[in-house]
């Protein structure tokens, strides 16, 4: 692990099966039922996982929005 | 044992019917005062109040921790690692480095940092999981089996909406159960 040598293979697994357990997860016929821009901030929280983005996007608070995204099904993954 | 703790860590706790746990693994837990800055709901803003009463701390940066750790939240958003983090954990990150604090987060953008920054590699970051491990090895919660330290996950897991990937949970049943 060296500063500038990229993603390691172990952290990009890390995110990758986070992701799979997200969409696993994820009620989305809640998602598909919530108005703009709440539902694309949602499906971009399921893919890539960015709470912080996701919460901006949806124009809550990050704990507003991991409330809505607990409703959703979505989980925290780690 | 001294932690900080960031604002989506802090959001998870507040619905574990078991929260008592972590003021019985930590003797302070700092919050910065970033995060409770955006914790605007009601039931978060009452689990922070009860634990700032008794083992919470409210953590002030001096100026340097705010430069370092905008050094931080620019370097992680150039990592190109589709997850970024923002000043709350980036504080965290920095007051576990020059303080020696436990990290407590559940945002796997900081979870991640230690394995990719040289400069971040030697600070400890512990998600729900490491803590649940610790306060089972410590007895704090006594677990007789695998079995029921699995049941114990998934208490946490459907209380919180958090999952642990099953292969952490399995190296922690090994470490507890396997030596």
């Amino acid at each position: 692990m060296l500063e500038g040598s990229g993603i390691p293979e172990s952290v990009k697994r890390m995110f990758e099966e986070a992701r799979e357990i997200r969409r696993k997860y994820a009620d989305w016929e809640f998602i598909n039922k919530q108005p703009e821009p709440i539902k694309s901030a949602l499906t971009y929280y399921v893919e890539t996982g960015d709470m912080r983005l996701a919460a901006k996007l949806a124009g809550l608070e990050l704990d507003e929005f991991l409330d809505l995204a607990f409703k959703a099904k979505i989980p925290t993954v780690t | 044992m001294q932690a900080i703790a960031d604002t989506c860590f802090i959001v998870v706790w507040s619905k574990y019917s078991k929260s008592h746990i972590l003021e019985e693994v930590f003797n302070t837990i700092y919050i910065p005062v970033e995060a409770l800055q955006e914790i605007k709901s009601e039931n978060v803003r009452s689990f922070v109040s009860k634990l700032l009463t008794r083992k919470g701390r409210l953590y002030v940066p001096i100026p340097e921790v705010y430069r370092e750790a905008e050094e931080l939240v620019f370097k992680v958003n150039q990592l190109g690692l589709g997850v970024h983090i923002e000043l709350p954990e980036s504080i965290c990150l920095v007051v576990g480095k020059r303080r020696g604090l436990v990290v407590l987060t559940e945002n796997l953008g900081a979870v991640a940092i230690p394995h990719i920054l040289e400069t971040y590699e030697l600070v400890q970051v512990w998600r729900s999981l490491e803590i649940i491990y610790e306060a089972c090895k410590r007895e704090i919660l006594k677990q007789k089996s695998s079995s029921t330290f699995i049941r114990l996950i998934k208490e946490f897991e459907t209380e919180t909406g958090h999952k642990f990937r099953r292969s952490e949970v399995l190296k922690y049943v090994r470490r507890l159960w396997d030596t």
